[in-house]
């Protein structure tokens, strides 16, 4: 029961209102080229110490992009969350993590920069373990302590930035002869690392689909995970050669991974989860190519759509009895029109397909890679992992909107809750426009794509061809085969395994060694409880001469008169 | 009963004992004057009319007397010419007056004999004679003193971990503050006398408490009165006597330590340093059984067996009358 019977509208309403104020405000911005800072300077003589909000074209799209998402989030949660007891507790952890991503978009300062993100850390933990049950406790453990790990990274940056002189990097990107050394631009990598999942940390993302739906529509599809690019984004005078080589290497591991492991995956919103990764990856992939403008459009368009994925799907699991099982999806396009539109286009915006708003990013992205590339295996990788979306999207629309319908018989499947629906529309027209629309706000001029033609070619031809196969295989060939590569997969390639409860046992085991055997033990003996005892043995010691005898203490002082008399003498 | 005829006699003459010590232009005088010190000091020891007690006076006797004779044979070798010798064995019969280690077994059994104010007078005014001595005949070159002073910060500090009576606590802290005293006299006279008068200061609020509450062991401080205020007037007034800042006995011993510093007398300084931390911590250990138990509850206010003029003895002695606003000048 909430506080006021209008509380989720009112919220919904004031963030769009201020949505509309930094669109505008950032279309201006791009337009005429201006960059707005606004820094309050505290501190006197001795100690100069000022908090800095930078309004930039970047961070006004940015930040208007996600109070879009986050105000229809907002009122889509008003009808989700309305049977839940702690909805109270729900809306003020929303409220908290978009205040403070909106910290983290403004700030050009890596303190504030960490204030945002640390924020985001917490709040996301708070978020994920909103349910009461095991899965979601462990789910929050393993969310906060991987974003702990890139919080470590930006600490120790902040250390080196101390050293160099001043902690607004917007002052850095602008000369060029920084005396950065490789390990700050490591640090700031991994950190983006950690907080856009990408392979080693990446047993976080899908594990942290035990929030609820809303909560991985605003968190885990568009504003949490890309924090970590955006990060880069900010930080892109400092990667070099041997950092993007690295994060490139990665970034492909990551879509590759991500690819091959949804298509065998039976959650529905864990493979939403997984194309997320694989989009992330996808984005890293340009950062890694130097491709900073394009992989922030990329940042804006997939924003949009993954959120309006993550509604419809939300909408669905409710109208099958709140399984998330996609075995017991089907046919679903029949009582769900609105819905298999939406999210069709989402799919189809995210595989690619000309002129819907991914066809406008992730086609530049691969057509500039085609430009830019490295080698022939990125290339072939890249396409691959290509498919490996178009595949997997595929799947996922056919299985929960064509085939047979294998759910349960006592479900109400419609869709006549007006302030579920209403997010979805506006977000998917949002999402139609945007690719377009960002697109001629943040180029001025058309990108010149020069390649051969079966480059050129490339894209279409994967898109369409993981179309057919993957019909092809739900409709006449049985996924029996391919056992091990099923359970290698199915477990996602025991990334969770390796860094959760491997890396736990043997630390625990050492620790509990140290613990009970150093620390309680021989420390212990040598440095307090020794000290204590030696103390108390000395004083004992000089007690043997406090005997109440007279003759005792004067043959002491005797001796000492002799002993002295003869050192004179 | 210290106003009675008898006892007045004892403390003019202590007075004059000092007077003649501090006036007088030879050593022998000086030695007359320790002299009077010993023999008027005892029937203050005996005020308590116990065996003990005159166990303790004549423990007390012997030993001083044997402190005397080897201060006067001391200031005879001065007219031989041995000089190195005369001040070492000078020096060694004033360690003995003062109780200062490694000839100090003889303070702890008359100190657990006595009544307060006759330990009161022992830890302090019997300290001044041979102070003063000791300022105008030995000096900081001798290695001898050295030795002094270390062994009384040591073993003021160590020895005093496993006491559990406070008289016992008490004599080895005015064991390591005769290290301290010792030290300050070594620099000069008003830095001696400022860390004397201070000491006295601290010593005397301390041993005021105890005697109002009639607290002798360790066993017995949990039984303290229930009323905060009693509680923390002696934990700050030990706290004081350990010199912890912000109260009045760290100034003389920050005074002393930079000098010490600026000597650049380390080992002293560290040892200094160190050694007050033990003591500190034996200071702790006796207040926090006092705090554990919470003591017995005293509802009518008349029977608080602290009179009013302690309150105004301790402000003095805790606070220096607002002398921490030194800190801020």
């Amino acid at each position: 029961m909430t506080v006021d019977k209008y509380l989720y509208q009112k919220i919904s309403f004031f963030l769009i209102n201020f949505m509309l104020v930094i669109g505008f405000t950032g279309v201006f911005l791009s337009l005429s080229g201006v960059s707005i800072f606004i820094e309050w300077f505290l501190g006197g003589s001795s100690m100069n110490f000022s908090l800095i909000f930078l309004f930039d074209s970047i961070s006004c799209f940015f930040l208007s992009v996600v109070l879009c998402i986050s105000a229809n989030v907002v009122w889509y949660s008003k009808s989700y969350m309305a049977t839940d007891p702690n909805a109270n507790r729900f809306i003020l952890l929303v409220v908290g993590f978009i205040t403070s991503m909106a910290i983290l978009i403004i700030s050009p300062n890596i303190l504030s920069i960490l204030l945002g993100w640390d924020g985001l850390g917490l709040i996301s933990y708070g978020l994920v373990i909103y349910y009461p049950s095991s899965k979601s406790s462990s789910a929050g453990m393993i969310t906060v302590l991987s974003n702990r790990v890139g919080d470590v990274c930006i600490l120790l940056s902040i250390g080196w930035f101390m050293s160099v002189g001043d902690f607004n990097f917007s002052i850095w990107a602008l000369l060029s002869n920084t005396d950065f050394s490789i390990w700050v631009s490591f640090l700031v990598m991994l950190a983006a690392m950690t907080k856009s999942a990408q392979i080693p940390f990446s047993a976080w993302l899908p594990a942290a689909m035990a929030a609820p739906t809303p909560v991985s529509a605003l968190v885990h599809s568009s504003t949490l995970v890309t924090a970590g690019v955006y990060l880069l984004i900010r930080f892109s005078f400092i990667l070099g050669e041997s950092c993007s080589a690295f994060l490139m290497f990665i970034s492909i591991m990551t879509m590759f991974m991500s690819g091959v492991v949804a298509i065998f995956e039976y959650d529905f919103k864990k493979i939403i989860a997984l194309s997320t990764l694989s989009q992330l990856g996808m984005m890293m992939f340009a950062i890694s190519l130097g491709l900073f403008e394009v992989a922030f459009f990329h940042l804006l368009t997939h924003a949009l759509f993954k959120a309006l994925l993550f509604l419809c799907a939300g909408i669905l699991i409710h109208g099958v009895g709140n399984t998330q099982d996609i075995r017991s999806f089907g046919s679903l396009s029949l009582n769900f029109p609105l819905v298999t539109v939406c999210m069709n286009l989402a799919n189809l915006s995210l595989c690619g397909v000309p002129f819907l708003a991914g066809f406008y990013s992730k086609d530049l992205i691969v057509e500039l890679a085609c430009q830019y590339s490295w080698g022939i295996f990125i290339l072939l990788m890249m396409f691959v992992c290509l498919s490996l979306t178009v595949l997997y999207s595929v799947r996922l629309t056919y299985l929960s909107f064509v085939s047979a319908y294998g759910g349960g018989s006592l479900v109400s499947v419609c869709e006549t809750d007006y302030s579920l629906l209403a997010p979805v529309v506006i977000l998917s027209f949002t999402s139609l426009m945007s690719g377009p629309v960002l697109s001629w706000l943040s180029f001025s001029c058309p990108t010149l794509i020069f390649l051969p033609t079966f480059l050129k070619w490339g894209a279409l031809f994967f898109v369409v061809s993981s179309v057919v196969i993957m019909v092809s295989l739900q409709r006449l060939v049985y996924f029996y085969m391919w056992g091990t590569v099923k359970k290698f997969s199915g477990l996602m390639w025991f990334l969770p395994w390796l860094t959760g409860q491997w890396l736990t046992l043997n630390t625990l085991k050492n620790a509990d060694q140290f613990l009970k055997i150093y620390d309680q033990g021989w420390l212990e003996f040598y440095s307090s409880k020794g000290i204590s005892m030696g103390a108390n043995s000395m004083s004992l010691f000089s007690l043997k001469f406090q005997h109440n005898s007279l003759k005792i203490h004067f043959l002491v002082f005797l001796v000492w008169l002799f002993m002295c008399l003869i050192y004179i003498l | 009963m210290w106003l009675s005829p008898s006892l007045l006699l004892m403390i003019i003459s202590i007075v004059t004992s000092i007077c003649l010590v501090i006036s007088s232009p030879s050593l022998f005088i000086s030695w007359i004057g320790l002299e009077l010190n010993t023999l008027a000091f005892l029937p203050l020891l005996l005020s308590k009319k116990s065996k003990l007690a005159s166990e303790a006076s004549i423990k007390y006797f012997l030993t001083q007397t044997l402190a005397s004779v080897l201060i006067l044979v001391g200031g005879l070798w001065f007219l031989a010419p041995w000089g190195g010798l005369a001040t070492l064995t000078l020096l060694l019969g004033l360690s003995i007056k003062l109780g200062a280690a490694p000839f100090h077994s003889w303070v702890l059994s008359i100190a657990e004999a006595s009544g307060w104010v006759p330990l009161f007078a022992l830890l302090t005014i019997q300290k001044i004679n041979p102070l003063l001595m000791l300022w105008m005949f030995c000096h900081l070159s001798m290695p001898f003193f050295y030795v002094v002073v270390l062994s009384s910060l040591i073993m003021g500090g160590l020895a005093g971990l496993t006491q559990t009576s406070v008289r016992s606590i008490l004599t080895f802290s005015s064991i390591n503050h005769v290290g301290w005293l010792m030290t300050a006299l070594s620099f000069s006279l008003s830095v001696g006398a400022y860390y004397f008068l201070i000491y006295l200061t601290t010593l005397l609020c301390s041993i005021l408490i105890f005697h109002m509450f009639n607290v002798s062991h360790i066993n017995q401080l949990p039984l303290l009165s229930f009323k905060p205020s009693n509680q923390m007037l002696l934990f700050f007034a030990l706290l004081s006597l350990g010199g912890l800042p912000p109260f009045l006995g760290f100034l003389p011993k920050w005074m002393i330590l930079q000098l010490t510093v600026s000597y650049s007398l380390l080992l002293v300084g560290g040892v200094m340093i160190s050694m007050s931390l033990v003591v500190l911590f034996f200071y702790l250990r006796l207040m926090f059984s006092a705090f554990m138990m919470g003591g017995v509850n005293l509802t009518t206010l008349s029977s608080d067996p602290l009179p009013f003029p302690v309150y105004f003895v301790a402000l003095f002695s805790i606070t220096g009358g607002g002398l921490s606003m030194i800190y801020f000048l």
